[in-house]
């Protein structure tokens, strides 16, 4: 009988307001895109089932309001994350700057205990609009990237699904890799794994 | 153990008294307190019981921990031997004696003989019915306003051996029956909090996080969510039930249903559905219409019975008819508690066990709840201590054994109160018990005992003296707020409000339940579910920190560095001057070793547990601090209060701490918390806004060698200087060598010269001085440095004083810089101001004109520069400049542009044709001329003829006369111009190009009057293209698709082939 469990991956969207957050999550998981801006409130997650490398994951995907800036979200939300997703708005230079800060207060909230080895990956979206209105260069966002430890850097398009899909399989794998030395690693963590039982096993004997 | 009911009478029937044989054989208690006893001979007394509310400690009552009255005599007596405990509260013995309390002259209203003794007692009170089991009948009577019974009808045709009522009317339904006449019932206040258990998500933590799909609970529905005004008198016979339906006074329907086994319980759960215990022991749900039944199935049970699998399977004790069978309902409709085989289960609105219970339960939530078939005091035979009844009397369960009473919570099952009966024999056997929500009656077969409730808040008052906090909240949660008492120290809320409400007066001693609950978890070292309540109960920082746990306090109070690194000397007062006497100390050798950070003091794996708890704590705290103190986001919602920076600094254990205090204890301790166990997270703590002590995190850090975390600290707080300081430190004071000639060593892999430059790139106009101050050493290491600071397109270096940082460059002599400076600003940065122009104008002008003139000439294109001083500079060169012919000319073509800027055109001709020998050059200079102004252009490109004839010089007229650049000049005027002696045979050249001009015009000019004509006949040929298309439709013609004709107002439409149809048909074809 095989035992296969299915890993629940916690991600969370980080960013400033109106950068896309949203919309990205609703590409990826409904491959939907909606022109109308509606603030989120509070968070969000919607679950995405994957499959990695053969292993059957949950993407558990937790959108937050990026105008509050953590303030009206408690611990829990941030606890057992395997991945942090920073987004950045292409158009608008102030979202870049502000992904250091996005990061740093991750790290507290989320009292990671390895902050240089926890997954990030950066995402600089809105790439459809005109390259005269691109405020931030790619070349820029790869440094600002290799600086903070050579995190995965992509750009995308909510709107226009380009790249999405490849940015989310590399936060999926982060998140995995993630999830599992957490397994393996010291049983001290404030991460809290969940599994869900895929198939009833039985014993053997 | 608390007091929460008081044994307060027993009831004086004197018939019992006067006949020691007699025997009580029913009771029943009706809602305003009228009690109905039916004795062994047959006769049916009915009392008046108190219609005033009694209550065993009225709010004058003080608690008095020494001694716990009893009934009339106080014999219930603390156990003196824990008296002088301190912490752990003594277990208290309360002791009923029937014979000793005091005797109630209850008011007998009636006596009433049947045929043979009541052995059941129920009522139907909104149609004013007493029933009555008596000898395998049941006697349906009417009670009269003078209290008599009136026989109503009489069922015999079975054997009935249990009844049951049940009236599901409005409470409020207007009713003049006996049973609810009197101003107290209707005054009745309720006890119970009708919201208590509809707040699942309202905690601080996910206040604003919204699930999708929250998983629905059974528990959130009542199991009569609309009453259906009728009442329910069901009669059980072995396996037959007869059910009597009234709908409000009106008989409505008796249905019969046959069951596969014997009935032993009945209770009501709504008008469709009956609970039935069966002799098997076995409970069901049957609907009361059709009689359709439901096995409600307990499979968990095998696991917890108390009764062990092997006794199960003996013949003799393996059967559970021998168990007590219950059910009710909790007083909030939300619950059915059904106990069977010792096991009390709870059960939600889908018939499952309560398994989610919200947070605050959760933690000592019990479901299902063994109850022991026997009592655990030793008082009595084996057969009084055994399980006599269970009840529930809001808000706890009543167990009543032979030998004792005891009083346990629903939640947990929590022993609350045990009665002991010293003397089972006086108590007499257990019969029943009645409950109202007046008092309780223990009726046994020779008496009655009434029992009071306690006052809720000296139950809490108990509960808290015992530092009982989860049976002290489980109370608190479920009592009706307005039933509370405010004590001083819930005045919170309304000294900052100015009006509270009774919920919110509840919410605060909730609180501060809570948080006291908290410190006992904290102290039995179970810090998560401390921290965990801290946080939702919004705990000050102060009070959570000062209540630490001793060794937490040691360790954040000492110096968690102090062993690993060197302290600071004695006699440095000064902590600014200590911190910068560590800077000047750091040598190249610690230097060297500076990422070789010292660990943290080696704490052990519970301690870093508990620091870990204490960091949630604070990084929860300081976010709900923060966003207090932001402008934007100043209030938040948390249990039904909006929190303000106001209001929450008054829920605040010191009063005068302010918001910022409390972030600057916060951060102070979270920084030091991170020493302790996490000195990564340093980094990302100091990066953030922070309130922590300046002076703190310098010591410790530079202690530590954290300088990446220090300067980030610095920056931060807008301690440039200090910063730059300790980064020069860093990279230049190296035992005199500088770090950029020695790539392998530690040293320049840590703290080369590149984080000083990032730092200087991150500052910002207004720290120019400190920019100019830092940068030198850096630039003259490598003038590349300059472009990295000063140039590198980042916004803070575009929004430096330019004229400052030039004045900068020219300061220290450095021209290379100061010209590439002087590019970037002019060709980068587009500010062409006259003094960045003309500066670098000069450094070319002053440098090799070779190399620089084309340079120049861009330079000049801008037209923003001092033209006079320009021309004068040139002179000068000139003069320099004699026997380089190359030169000489360089100089004079850099003097056209200031000329012609500053209108000397003459000049300008005068230098093409006489020093430069340039005609070509004179014309080209007459045209840029004319782009400016053509009027101008062409009276200088006149004055060029002019010159050329009046020098005589024929070839250079006739070179510019056949220019082609010139075939604009009118011949006419041109020839005007010209001597009347000049012969035509010099002209001809000029003459033959004009003609050919002309004559080119006219040919053009034809074809594209033909042109034009072509153009004219498509036009016309599309017009009556157009004009052809059309369709004639006549009476005969008809629509090719419905065959039916087209009437005047009908819609046409045309298809691709031409063929008119209706517009409906054509969307069919489509």
């Amino acid at each position: 009988m095989s035992n296969r469990r299915k890993t629940i991956l916690k991600v969370i969207i980080l960013g400033d307001s109106g950068v896309g957050k949203t919309s990205l999550m609703q590409q990826f998981i409904n491959g939907k895109f909606s022109q109308q801006y509606k603030a989120t409130i509070g968070a969000d997650f919607l679950p995405k089932d994957m499959t990695i490398d053969d292993k059957q994951v949950t993407m558990q995907i937790w959108d937050t309001a990026g105008q509050e800036r953590f303030q009206s979200l408690g611990v829990a939300f941030y606890r057992g994350s395997d991945c942090c997703v920073l987004v950045f708005d292409v158009t608008n230079t102030k979202s870049f700057e502000n992904l250091q800060s996005w990061r740093d207060e991750f790290l507290i909230q989320a009292n990671i205990k390895d902050p240089d080895n926890f997954p990030f990956v950066v995402i600089g979206n809105k790439i459809d609009v005109e390259e005269n209105k691109r405020m931030v260069s790619a070349k820029k966002a790869q440094a600002l990237c290799a600086s903070l430890g050579n995190l995965p850097y992509f750009e995308t398009s909510a709107k226009e699904a380009v790249n999405v899909e490849q940015a989310f399989d590399v936060v999926a794998r982060c998140a995995l890799q993630q999830e599992e030395s957490l397994e393996y690693s010291d049983d001290y963590t404030d991460a809290v794994n969940i599994h869900v039982d895929g198939d009833n096993s039985t014993c053997g004997c | 153990m608390i007091e929460a009911i008081v044994p307060a009478s027993s009831l004086k029937i004197s018939e019992l008294s006067d006949n020691p044989s007699l025997k009580i054989t029913a009771s029943g208690l009706s809602s305003n307190n009228q009690l109905y006893i039916g004795l062994s001979d047959g006769r049916l007394l009915l009392y008046q019981l108190p219609t005033k509310p009694e209550i065993a400690h009225e709010r004058s009552h003080e608690y008095d921990s020494s001694l716990v009255s009893s009934g009339a005599d106080g014999s219930q007596l603390r156990n003196s031997a824990e008296q002088n405990e301190q912490d752990t509260p003594p277990q208290r013995r309360y002791i009923f004696e029937p014979s000793k309390i005091e005797e109630e002259e209850a008011t007998l209203i009636n006596s009433f003989q049947l045929q043979s003794p009541a052995t059941q007692i129920q009522f139907l009170e909104y149609i004013n019915y007493v029933i009555l089991l008596t000898n395998k009948s049941v006697e349906v009577y009417t009670l009269t306003t003078q209290h008599d019974l009136r026989l109503v009808d009489e069922f015999d045709e079975f054997k009935f051996n249990l009844i049951r009522t049940w009236t599901d009317t409005n409470p409020g339904f207007e009713s003049s029956s006996p049973f609810t006449d009197g101003p107290d019932v209707r005054e009745r206040v309720r006890e119970e909090d009708s919201e208590y258990d509809n707040q699942d998500d309202d905690s601080i933590s996910l206040a604003t996080v919204k699930f999708q799909n929250r998983p629905a609970t059974g528990t959130d529905k009542k199991f009569a969510e609309e009453r259906s005004n009728c009442s329910f008198l069901c009669i059980a016979s072995k396996k037959y039930l007869v059910i009597l339906r009234w709908r409000l006074r009106a008989f409505e329907t008796k249905s019969e249903f046959k069951l596969q086994e014997r009935v032993t319980f009945l209770e009501f759960l709504n008008s469709e559905t009956l609970i039935v215990a069966f002799e098997g022991g076995e409970f069901a749900k049957m609907n009361t219409y059709t009689g359709q039944q439901t096995p409600i199935q307990f499979q968990f049970l095998s696991g917890i019975s108390p009764q062990s699998q092997l006794s199960r399977s003996s013949f003799f004790f393996g059967s559970s008819t021998g168990y007590l069978s219950e059910a009710f309902k909790t007083t909030n409709d939300k619950q059915l508690v059904i106990l069977k085989d010792n096991n009390l289960i709870k059960l939600n609105n889908n018939m499952e066990p309560i398994t989610f219970v919200r947070s605050r339960h959760s933690i000592d939530f019990k479901n299902p709840l063994a109850v022991s078939q026997f009592s655990s005091s030793n008082l009595g035979s084996s057969s009084q201590k055994k399980l006599k009844a269970l009840k529930y009397w809001f808000p706890y369960l009543v167990i009543v054994y032979g030998n004792c009473i005891e009083l346990r919570s629903l939640e947990n099952f929590g022993l609350i109160q045990q009665l002991d009966v010293p003397d089972p024999k006086q108590l007499g056997n257990v019969i029943d018990v009645q409950l109202n929500w007046r008092n309780l009656l223990l009726v046994t077969n020779s008496g009655v005992y009434k029992f009071l409730k306690s006052d809720y808040n000296y139950q809490l008052k108990q509960f808290e003296d015992d530092k009982d906090y989860n049976n002290a909240i489980n109370l608190l949660e479920k009592l009706n707020p307005i039933i509370l008492e405010e004590g001083e120290e819930d005045n919170t809320i309304q000294t900052v409000e100015h009006s509270h409400s009774a919920r919110q007066l509840k919410f605060m001693k909730l609180r501060k339940l809570q948080l006291l609950k908290a410190l006992t978890l904290m102290t039995a070292e179970k810090f998560e579910q401390a921290v965990k309540l801290f946080i939702e109960f919004m705990a000050s920082p102060s009070f959570v920190l000062g209540h630490l746990p001793e060794r937490a306090k040691v360790l954040l109070s000492e110096d968690p560095i102090k062993s690993s690194s060197q302290s600071p000397k004695e006699g440095s007062p000064e902590p600014k001057e200590a911190a910068k006497a560590i800077i000047s100390s750091i040598n190249a050798a610690e230097l060297a070793t500076s990422k070789k950070r010292s660990s943290p003091s080696r704490i052990k794996r519970k301690e870093e547990r508990m620091i870990n708890e204490i960091i949630t704590y604070l990084t929860d705290t300081r976010r709900k601090l923060t966003r207090l103190l932001d402008p934007d986001q100043p209030k938040f919602q948390w249990h039904g209060y909006t929190i303000s920076l106001a209001l929450y600094e008054e829920l605040q254990t010191e009063p005068d701490f302010s918001a910022v205090d409390n972030l600057k204890l916060i951060d102070n301790n979270l920084f030091k918390c991170y020493l302790l166990t996490n000195l990564r997270m340093i980094g990302p703590f100091l990066r953030i806004p922070n309130y922590c002590d300046f002076e703190l995190v310098e010591k410790k850090c530079l202690r530590l060698k954290m300088h990446s975390e220090l300067i980030d600290f610095y920056y931060i707080r807008g301690a440039h200087e200090k910063a730059l300081e300790l980064l020069e430190k860093l990279c230049f004071d190296s035992d005199g060598r500088d770090n950029m000639d020695d790539r392998n060593s530690s040293l320049s892999m840590l703290f080369n010269v590149e984080y000083m430059v990032r730092y200087l790139q991150k500052l910002g106009n207004e720290h120019l001085a400190l920019i100019l101050k830092y940068s030198r050493k850096l630039i003259e290491l490598d003038a590349g440095y300059f472009k990295m600071i000063f140039m590198n397109n980042s916004n803070e270096s575009e929004g430096l004083d330019r004229t400052e940082v030039l004045a900068y460059t020219i300061e220290h002599d450095w021209i290379p810089i100061e010209t590439a400076y002087l590019n970037y600003v002019i060709f980068e940065l587009d500010d062409t101001g006259e003094l960045f122009v003309n500066s670098l104008l000069w450094l070319y002008l002053e440098g090799d004109l070779t190399e620089s003139y084309s340079k120049i000439i861009d330079l000049y294109g801008l037209g923003n520069y001092d033209f006079r001083k320009t021309l004068k500079k040139l002179d000068t060169l000139k003069g320099e400049e004699n026997g380089d012919e190359a030169r000489k000319d360089m100089i004079l073509k850099l003097k056209i542009d200031p000329l012609r800027r500053l209108k000397r055109h003459h000049d300008a001709i005068r230098i093409f044709l006489e020093e430069l020998k340039d005609n070509r050059g004179a014309i080209g200079y007459c045209l840029e001329v004319k782009k400016d102004s053509p009027d101008e252009g062409i009276d200088l490109i006149y004055y060029l003829l002019q010159t050329h004839l009046s020098q005589g010089n024929m070839q250079l007229m006739m070179q510019m006369l056949s220019d082609p650049r010139l075939t604009f000049l009118d011949p006419v005027a041109v020839a005007e111009r010209l001597p009347d002696a000049i012969p035509l045979k010099i002209l001809t050249p000029f003459l033959e190009m004009n003609l050919r001009n002309v004559n080119s015009a006219v040919k053009s000019s034809t074809l594209e009057s033909e042109l034009l004509k072509v153009r004219l006949i498509d036009a016309r040929y599309d017009k009556l293209q157009l004009e052809k298309q059309h369709y004639r439709i006549t009476a005969d013609s008809r629509c090719p698709v419905c065959g039916e004709s087209f009437g005047a107002t009908s819609i046409l439409s045309l298809l691709p082939d031409g063929t008119v149809v209706h517009y409906r048909c054509s969307r069919n074809i489509e």
